[in-house]
């Protein structure tokens, strides 16, 4: 279960937007009164909360890092001639 | 002459020519019976019919001759003049397949002009005009060759987002179509298509190994040009990928590569593609890092929670996650941290253990390898806190092993000895980090003989490899014995060995030992027992042994399997390794007992008085003894009935009471014997 999913919010969002996250999820009806019930209760909760926003999200800052490049000297594409020697093939 | 005469007469005879047309008309040849009918005149309806019938036969087979003809000339190649023919059939025999037939020569025909109206132009140099001549025969129908011209002709006329989508569907099986093709590919920016399409272009020459190098490196300009946009990661993946499979490597495309992967991740994990991930990070050779290592432990958790399957997968990583210091650097507050840490350890725990696909066999071995891990992390934890070990990035010993980094987890816990409660923690959590820790993890499954199969040799004096192969073939041998079968060769001297590094195993055996109830089963103990204790003095085993022993002489006297003699020696021989079994004590006492009393009898029996008297006075047991007095009872009793002889009578009491005043001169029989003969001898004085 990813409670974020079933309130239809984002990492870092606070206690009061969470239950107004649930009162919305409870009228657009995706999920039962449960699941949404349950979403809420388990982020409301200092320690699961924290599990969740672990487990829910996957931080990839660690493995972008600023990458320069040196363009490779390349022909223009007009310089792409066709080529000939299949021709007799064919 | 006459018979001319007779022969003229005949022929203009109108039956004989009806007769003659009614002939030909049956055999199919119309055109004659055409011929006779119509010499009678058309008078009769009948006639008139049957002519009728003959002119449509006669057009019919006209028509036929024509087909023929038509064959010819279209095998001689102008279907104008077959078209012609068949044309001509058909108006007389009106068959579908002739009409088809017309079709499909007035399409070649129209092909052929095409065709050559192409060539023409083509020669020309117009090819674009030759293009829309193939296009109208494409549009009459599906022509493969026509459309393939029709694509070459775009190339040539430099018309390439034509000539792709007229490419595209066809298949090409001449180097020279797809080295077309790719060339419009390349001309309309599809640079990566075209590589592909012309890596099936079994050519070695120069000029188009030199093209396919221009092309790779507008490729390569074009997604670093994409990727600085941050662009569809997908593409430059895929793309930038299948250029360094290729052979276009370098450094700089391999880093846009690996960042366009965790790009792309980013995008799938979103879409809960989790499989896709871990095929990306398959693909990828990476060094595994904190933030790596968080996000294969993730990932296999949503997988495994989507799938109810890949326990062991998760468990690999999911202890080293969130025991890492990555993991705690999340919290300020340190309660906080071991109470996300728990709660996620236990959702894990759920998936890992109790997967929805999983028997109750490999749930119970999949727990215990976790229980295994989930014990040596606690372990890592507890070493992180000291200082003097610095940072390290604690591994699971499966992922140890995987990533090569079990020598680095090993040294830390010899660095550590001290922390250690015991040897056996400390033997314990290096075996999981030695060589033979595969082996370990079968072993704690319960998969005794796949731990045997995997046990390796490790270096001399490798404590914890042969700490993990003690316990293997410890719990190999000890599983074989308690289903009653021998263990493997060497045990013996094997756990004495190990019982002296680990004797925390020797209780274990000895525990077994003295649960064992089976008679097989304590046989096995006995036999192994007696082995160890003879090469080595251990006095628990010791202990073990004898007590084992006299359990097993009473189980096989119980089951008449030996005899009282030999229950009695092998009480003897339990009682002289273990002086204070009690059990073999009171046992040797009853047998002692026993033995006696079937000496006693047996000398009886024989009237062997004096050996009995022997017995009597020198058996512990109050029954031998009781049994010696009540044979005389019962002698007195007999002698009243059987004798009549006072004399008679008075010579055997004489001869009772010597014998039994020989084992007890105090004996009550001895007073009724006393009376018995001085009743006897007043009755004969008087």
């Amino acid at each position: 279960m990813n409670p974020y999913k079933i309130l239809n919010i984002g990492v870092g969002i606070e206690k009061r937007d969470i239950v107004m996250a649930a009162a919305r999820a409870l009228r657009e009806r995706r999920f039962s009164a449960k699941e949404v019930a349950m979403a809420q209760r388990e982020l409301l909760d200092p320690v699961s909360g924290a599990a969740h926003r672990f487990l829910q999200f996957v931080d990839l800052d660690p493995f972008l890092k600023a990458v320069t490049f040196k363009r490779p000297k390349a022909a223009p594409l007009s310089d792409l001639k066709r080529l000939k020697i299949f021709d007799e093939d064919s | 002459m006459g018979k001319k005469k007779k022969k003229k007469g005949l022929k203009n005879d109108p039956m004989a020519i009806l007769e003659k047309g009614e002939r030909f008309f049956q055999k199919g040849n119309y055109p004659l019976a055409k011929k006779e009918f119509e010499k009678l005149g058309a008078v009769e309806k009948d006639l008139l019919k049957k002519i009728e019938i003959c002119d449509q036969e006669i057009q019919k087979q006209n028509a036929r001759e024509l087909l023929k003809r038509a064959r010819k000339v279209e095998k001689g190649g102008n279907p104008q003049a077959a078209v012609k023919c068949f044309e001509e059939a058909h108006a007389v025999l009106g068959e579908d397949w002739i009409r088809e037939k017309i079709e499909r020569l007035q399409n070649k025909s129209l092909e052929m002009d095409v065709r050559r109206s192409a060539r023409e132009a083509a020669a020309a140099g117009d090819y674009l005009r030759a293009a829309k001549l193939c296009d109208r025969l494409v549009s009459a129908g599906e022509n493969e060759a026509m459309r393939l011209l029709k694509a070459v002709c775009l190339v040539r006329g430099e018309a390439y987002e034509d000539a792709v989508s007229a490419f595209r569907p066809l298949a090409l099986e001449e180097p020279a179509h797809r080295y077309d093709f790719g060339f419009a590919l390349a001309k309309t920016g599809r640079y990566a298509e075209c590589l592909r399409v012309w890596d099936s272009i079994q050519s070695r020459d120069e000029s188009f190994l030199e093209q396919k190098s221009q092309v790779a490196l507008l490729l390569v300009s074009d997604l670093y040009a994409a990727f600085e946009k941050r662009e569809n990661p997908e593409r430059l993946y895929k793309e930038g990928k299948y250029l360094m499979d290729a052979g276009y490597g370098s450094s700089e495309l391999s880093g846009m590569v690996e960042q366009s992967m965790f790009l792309r991740i980013g995008e799938i994990w979103d879409e809960e593609n989790y499989e896709g991930i871990l095929e990306l990070l398959h693909q990828a050779s990476l060094e595994m890092e904190p933030a790596l290592l968080q996000l294969y432990a993730k990932t296999w958790f949503k997988v495994a929670e989507k799938t109810g399957e890949c326990g062991a997968d998760l468990s690999t990583f999911w202890l080293s996650a969130v025991y890492s210091e990555a993991f705690e650097s999340r919290f300020s507050d340190a309660d906080l941290c071991d109470g996300a840490r728990a709660v996620l350890i236990d959702w894990a725990e759920a998936l890992v253990v109790g997967g929805e696909k999983m028997d109750a066999a490999a749930a119970e071995k999949i727990s215990a390898q976790w229980s295994l891990e989930k014990d040596v992390a606690g372990v890592f934890d507890g070493l992180r806190q000291n200082r003097k070990n610095g940072g390290f990035l604690f591994l699971t010993p499966r992922l140890a092993a995987q990533t090569g980094k079990s020598g680095e987890m090993l040294a830390i816990v010899k660095k550590n000895r001290s922390f250690f409660k015991s040897k056996e923690d400390y033997l314990r959590t290096g075996g999981c980090y030695s060589p033979a820790w595969e082996s370990f993890y079968h072993l704690v499954a319960g998969e005794y003989k796949k731990a045997v199969q995997t046990l390796v040799v490790g270096e001399k004096e490798d404590e914890f490899t042969d700490y993990v192969k003690g316990r293997v073939l410890f719990a190999d041998g000890l599983s074989c014995m308690m289903r009653g079968k021998r263990p493997p060769d060497d045990y013996e001297k094997t756990m004495r060995t190990f019982f002296a590094a680990a004797p925390e195993y020797e209780e274990q055996f000895i525990s077994a030992a003295l649960d064992a109830e089976d008679l097989g089963v304590l046989q096995r103990f006995e036999e192994v027992l007696t082995c160890i204790s003879d090469r080595g003095h251990s006095p628990a085993l010791a202990k073990a042994l004898s007590l084992v022993m006299s359990r097993r002489a009473i189980e096989m006297i119980s089951q008449n399997l030996i005899t009282e003699k030999v229950f009695y020696l092998s009480l003897k021989k339990a009682l002289e390794i273990n002086p204070e079994n009690e059990h073999a004590r009171g046992l040797l006492k009853d047998s002692q007992s026993n033995l006696d009393m079937m000496a006693l009898d047996k000398a009886l029996s024989r009237m062997k008085m004096n050996m009995a008297c022997k017995i009597a006075n020198e058996s512990d047991s109050d029954v031998v003894r009781k049994a010696f007095f009540d044979y005389f009872q019962g002698a007195l009793e007999d002698m009243d009935r059987e004798l009549n002889s006072d004399s008679e009578k008075i010579f055997y009491l004489k001869d009772f009471y010597k014998w039994c005043e020989k084992v007890d001169e105090d004996h009550d029989i001895l007073y009724e014997i006393e009376e018995k003969l001085e009743e006897l001898e007043g009755e004969n004085f008087a």
